[in-house]
């Protein structure tokens, strides 16, 4: 045995040691970046975790009023109502202000101290416990400072506040630093006397709690519900991840194949003459499928190097979003488990069996013989790859059959995301599978012979056409890693595209005002009533606009309710219709798109919208684009708005116009002198709004680029090793060619010509792909999984790009093995 | 017990096809142990043809043959295999050595394929390496020897395991009269030492003379 593994295994490999490197980097990148994908999504959904509690507290639900406060007598109704055990938490919270030379934002949190503090961090007191309840007694977070007192502003009041505890920030502490106090003492500090601002409901719900609630005329969610948009971006991010280490796992597995098929190739004539010598087929057969699996083996060994690489990295880039997105460290390196690595290894091993499976099961029909048949004549002409083209266009069918089906597959994301996939994989293969048809037309190509470039370029043609089983697997690893970059990239810029188009139309106001307390939460903060009045009697002032809104369960799906001066933004172009009109009769809306997706709405449709004063009757007279909510909203005039909630004067935000030609950003430094309580409020341009939603959006999908390079590795990897293989195949007649009068310089050239032939025909091929994927991810996926349509962005700079540069490296790629055939001229090569 | 035994051989090429070809028209021949049959003909006359049915890596169309003993006729490929293993050698104008394999690792090889244990495969094949005069290359690739020397190694590989038929096809066709002449004498003296019989094409009348009997091929049927 062990002289038939030389014969057969390793003296091949030290012939040809190159080829043996390019498998296993092959199969090193496919299975890391398969590895890397699977640990940063893990660390991603960690990160929203602990996002999501770093939010709102330890998961639980939350109680809270429709829009503003709520008044402690409902707790105390509710609290009657359900068994007195009920876990409910009263919260109120006020923004504070430290005096002094470094002025620092705090968060007052008003809560039952006698419940347990874990969430809020670890308690470290100083004192007296009983202190905890003594006036202006608060928590402080740990700063380093020892003193006692602590000067602080609440609106436009000093306080003096006592600090009788430490509070030490725990693993999921909370996003802004955060003093806690009893909640009567906070109210009194507040003024905000039996207001609360939630409720929270540790541990399970209640039985009859949330009836209660309803009654009560409040909304009952549950905690940590993140920004829509954040939560999209997240679910689309691990999409991208998933289908591109799905793109990189085939490509790792084409390149095996590819390479452990070119070596049986090469290795034929050895096999027949071990075999006459009286090897039996099922030793080689056995054989092969051994060295199959320990390429597979080796390759995920050192795949577990690149994907810790990759991952850590990637992790990085993952933190750097997350402290974006809620202000706090984001999730630790995720570690590598021993599980994760046997799987890596396994699935790499397995891949390799897969490779290795096809020259196995042909190994088991080899003939015995001693003749050579390490050059079989080609047969002219070759034949036609017609199994090869029905297969891709009954896989090409299959796909466009799978979309459409995707498309009517309503909402039910897991569902859709699944089809949607299969329905890529699907027009995958097929477009891969069409490479053998596409190499096979070149031998109808016809070229003048005069020159000899393209004499060459003819030869090479003719070549790459008697050879297309050769070929055809390097070629179909181009189409699918320039498909994956031109889809995948297209997806990304339609998104990104919109993103920044609705950005920019929806934000046309010069200055946007909003409250600090709960930013980033579902259910946010809300303004004073009397602050719109102040800023529009201020100097400089053109116009204030505000927006009011609801939260709300409507069809069981939660549904935000905004009145605004629906009018005025039009006007400016801030209203985007996709269906239908503005509304013109006071009891008409308009509807988000995620709203109408989901629930089939229709322009003309008659809605009961739940309201404080029982429900409100309205018709649908358009849709709205929209891509802040994939829950969907309803926006309708304020007149309608305050018919169906007359109490709910505290406005969401306000949008302020200033008087041409002023200055937001002087504007801005002047309203927020003359307000009081400024510190809980935020302003922002619309550009720093923008800019914001373009870098979250910049930083989550900046590791597909990463993922896209290596998918082009590989792809050039296999090229390079095929090319390696089929010209050394070739030998004989390059060496014939010297005979007839090439140069060295034409052997080169015609090496160099089939690898452009072979990239080029890849990847326009590719960007067919490129084409179909984007169309099935932005038509089909996006509207149907996320209820957003995204205008088509074609990317004819990307497209033009691909198509120069990947040609260009497929010449460099096979610069290697095209010098080392330039020296073809040995005679012996050609000894009968 | 005859060495070789053939009974109505027929073998055609590309059956079905329109280049179908008779390469073999009822052949009877048959060897006796030991035997040295030479046989010439034209080219295409089905010599090489007749060479790979005898030498088991073809199987005939119609008729029954015998190898060492053994009725081929139904016989599975792993039963072909090892008859090919244990009683037959074979010895190839283009030499076919293995590229991968030193000298020594060539020449041992069926033996190693026999499960020889380690030690005794390695004296017998350095004993036969010295009868062929090539001890001193033993670690050299075929790839860097001369013709000649490469068919001494291909001699020694076919007669390494003592086999009861070496069939070989021209086997000094690809070297010059010198070295062809040499490569014979060595072949006479090597068989003599294994034992073995040997069925040889060849072109050259003077390794036909040369043999204990010699049969000409002519399209297909042997000449009487
Ligand atoms: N695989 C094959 N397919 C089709 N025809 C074949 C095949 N092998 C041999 N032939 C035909 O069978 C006939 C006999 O071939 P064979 O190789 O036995 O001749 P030969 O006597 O050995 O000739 P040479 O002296 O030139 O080696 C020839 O006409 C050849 O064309
Ligand atoms: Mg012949």
């Amino acid at each position: 045995m062990r002289r038939l593994i030389e014969a057969l295994v390793t003296g091949w490999w030290k012939r040809s040691p190159w080829g043996l490197l390019l498998t296993l980097a092959g199969v090193a990148l496919g299975s890391g970046v398969a590895l890397a994908v699977h640990l940063a999504s893990r660390s991603v959904h960690e990160a929203f975790l602990a996002g999501i509690e770093t939010l709102a507290g330890p998961p639980g639900h939350i109680i809270r009023a429709p829009a503003g406060d709520l008044d402690e007598r409902l707790m105390l109704r509710l609290q009657r109502a359900t068994s007195a055990t009920t876990p409910l938490v009263p919260l109120v919270e006020g923004e504070l202000r430290t005096l002094g030379e470094d002025p620092q934002d705090l968060t007052l949190t008003g809560i039952d101290l006698a419940c347990p503090l874990d969430a809020w961090g670890e308690v470290k007191s100083l004192g007296d416990p009983d202190d905890l309840f003594a006036p202006a007694a608060v928590l402080w977070p740990e700063d380093g400072r020892a003193d006692k007192f602590r000067r602080v502003m609440a609106g436009s009041r000093h306080l003096n506040l006592r600090v009788v505890a430490r509070l030490l920030p725990s693993g999921r502490g909370p996003v802004q630093p955060r003093v806690l106090c009893d909640i009567a003492e906070a109210q009194r500090l507040l003024e905000r006397p039996g207001r609360l601002d939630r409720i929270l409901v540790r541990g399970a719900l209640p039985n009859g709690l949330a009836e209660q609630v309803r009654q009560a005329g409040l909304v009952l969610e549950p905690a940590g519900s993140r920004a829509a948009v954040l939560d999209q971006m997240a679910r689309a991010f691990r999409f991208n991840l998933s289908a591109l280490s799905l793109v990189s796992v085939l490509l790792g597995t084409a390149l095996t194949l590819n390479l452990l098929g070119r070596s049986f190739g090469a290795r034929r004539s050895t096999m027949a003459r071990i075999h006459a010598l009286g090897a039996s087929r099922r030793a080689i057969a056995t054989l092969l499928l051994a060295e199959g699996a320990a390429i597979g083996c080796v390759g995920g060994v050192l795949g577990v190097g690149v994907g810790v690489f990759l991952a850590s990295s990637t992790t990085q880039a993952i933190r750097r979003t997350v402290s974006a997105l809620y202000g706090r460290t984001g999730p630790a390196w995720s570690q590598l488990e021993t599980q994760d690595v046997f799987l890596a290894i396994a699935c790499a091993t397995l891949c390799g069996c897969v490779a290795a499976a096809v020259p196995a099961w042909r190994a088991l029909s080899i003939a015995p013989s001693l003749t050579d048949l390490e050059h079989p004549p080609e047969r002219q002409p070759p034949p036609w790859p017609h199994g090869w083209t029905l297969t891709g266009f009954i896989l090409l069918l299959a796909a466009s059959g799978t979309s459409a089906i995707a498309a009517a597959s309503g909402t039910d994301r897991t569902w859709t995301n699944l089809v949607a996939l299969a329905s890529a994989t699907l027009l995958a293969s097929g477009t891969a599978a069409m490479a053998p048809l596409a190499l096979r037309l070149m031998a109808l190509t016809r070229t003048s012979r005069q020159h000899p470039w393209l004499l060459v370029l003819g030869l090479a043609a003719r070549s790459l056409a008697l050879g297309w089983r050769r070929h055809a697997l390097a070629v179909a690893a181009i189409i699918l890693a320039s498909g994956m970059v031109l889809g995948m990239g297209t997806m990304v810029a339609s998104f990104r595209g919109s993103v920044a188009q609705w950005a920019q139309r929806t934000l046309s106001a010069d200055l946007f005002l909003s409250s600090r307390q709960g930013e980033g939460t579902r259910e946010g903060g809300t303004l004073s009533p009397a602050i719109e009045g102040h800023i529009a009697s201020m100097p400089g002032i053109r116009a204030v606009e505000a927006t009011y809104e609801v939260r709300t369960q409507w069809r069981q799906r939660p549904v935000t309710l905004a009145g605004m001066l629906i009018r005025a933004r039009a006007e400016r172009g801030e209203m985007p219709l996709l269906e239908g009109r503005l509304p013109r009769s006071p009891d008409e809306v308009l509807v988000t798109e995620a709203l109408w997706r989901h629930h089939r709405l229709e322009t003309g449709m008659h809605l009961d919208l739940p309201a404080a004063t029982g429900s409100l009757g309205v018709t649908v007279s358009g849709v709205v684009q929209d891509y802040a909510s994939d829950q969907g909203q309803i926006f309708m005039a304020h007149e309608v708005f305050f018919r169906a909630y007359p109490g709910w004067l505290r406005p969401r935000s306000l949008a302020i116009t200033l008087d041409t030609g002023a200055d937001a950003g002087s504007a801005r430094r002047a309203m927020l002198r003359a307000l009081p309580g400024a510190n809980a409020l935020v302003c922002r341009t619309p550009g720093e709004l923008r800019g914001e939603v373009l870098r979250i959006f910049d930083e989550t999908f900046a590791l597909t680029r990463a993922i896209e390079a290596i998918g082009l590795l590989v792809a050039l990897l296999g090229l390079a090793s095929s090319q390696a293989s089929a010209l050394a195949e070739e030998r004989t007649l390059l060496v014939q060619f010297r005979w007839l009068g090439f140069s060295a310089g034409d052997l080169l050239r015609y090496a160099l010509c089939q690898a452009w032939l072979a990239t080029v025909t890849g990847t326009l091929l590719g960007t067919l792909l490129g084409l179909g994927l984007a169309r099935l991810l932005v038509d089909v996926l996006n509207p149907a999984a996320f209820g957003w349509h995204l205008p088509f962005t074609l990317q004819p700079l990307r497209m033009a790009l691909v198509l120069l540069i990947l040609p260009a490296a497929g010449i460099l790629a096979s610069l290697g093995p095209a010098r080392a055939i330039r020296k073809a001229t040995d005679p012996g090569v050609v000894r009968p | 017990m005859r060495l070789v035994d053939a009974r109505g051989l027929v073998r055609i090429h590309g059956r079905g096809t329109a280049a179908e070809h008779r390469a073999l028209d009822c052949v009877d021949f048959s060897m006796e142990p030991g035997e040295w049959v030479a046989i010439v003909g034209p080219s295409g006359s089905g010599k090489s043809t007749l060479l790979h049915l005898v030498a088991l890596t073809d199987r005939p169309d119609a008729g029954a043959l015998t190898v060492a003993g053994q009725p081929t006729y139904g016989l599975s490929d792993a039963a072909l295999t090892r008859l090919r293993r244990d009683r037959l050698g074979h010895l190839h104008q283009a030499f076919h050595l293995l590229p991968t394999l030193d000298v020594l690792g060539n020449v041992r090889l069926p033996l190693d394929l026999q499960g020889v244990p380690d030690r005794e495969a390695e004296r017998r094949a350095r004993a036969m390496l010295e009868e062929v005069g090539l001890e001193r290359e033993t670690h050299r690739h075929p790839a860097a020897l001369s013709g000649g020397q490469q068919q001494r190694v291909a001699l020694a590989r076919a007669l390494v395991h003592a086999p009861a038929l070496v069939v070989a096809d021209e086997p000094t066709g690809n070297l010059d009269r010198e070295t062809g002449r040499r490569v014979l004498t060595l072949i006479r003296r090597a068989i003599a030492f294994a034992g073995s019989g040997i069925l040889m094409v060849t072109h050259d009348p003077e390794v036909a003379a040369a043999a204990d009997r010699c049969l000409t091929l002519v399209d297909g049927r042997f000449e009487t």
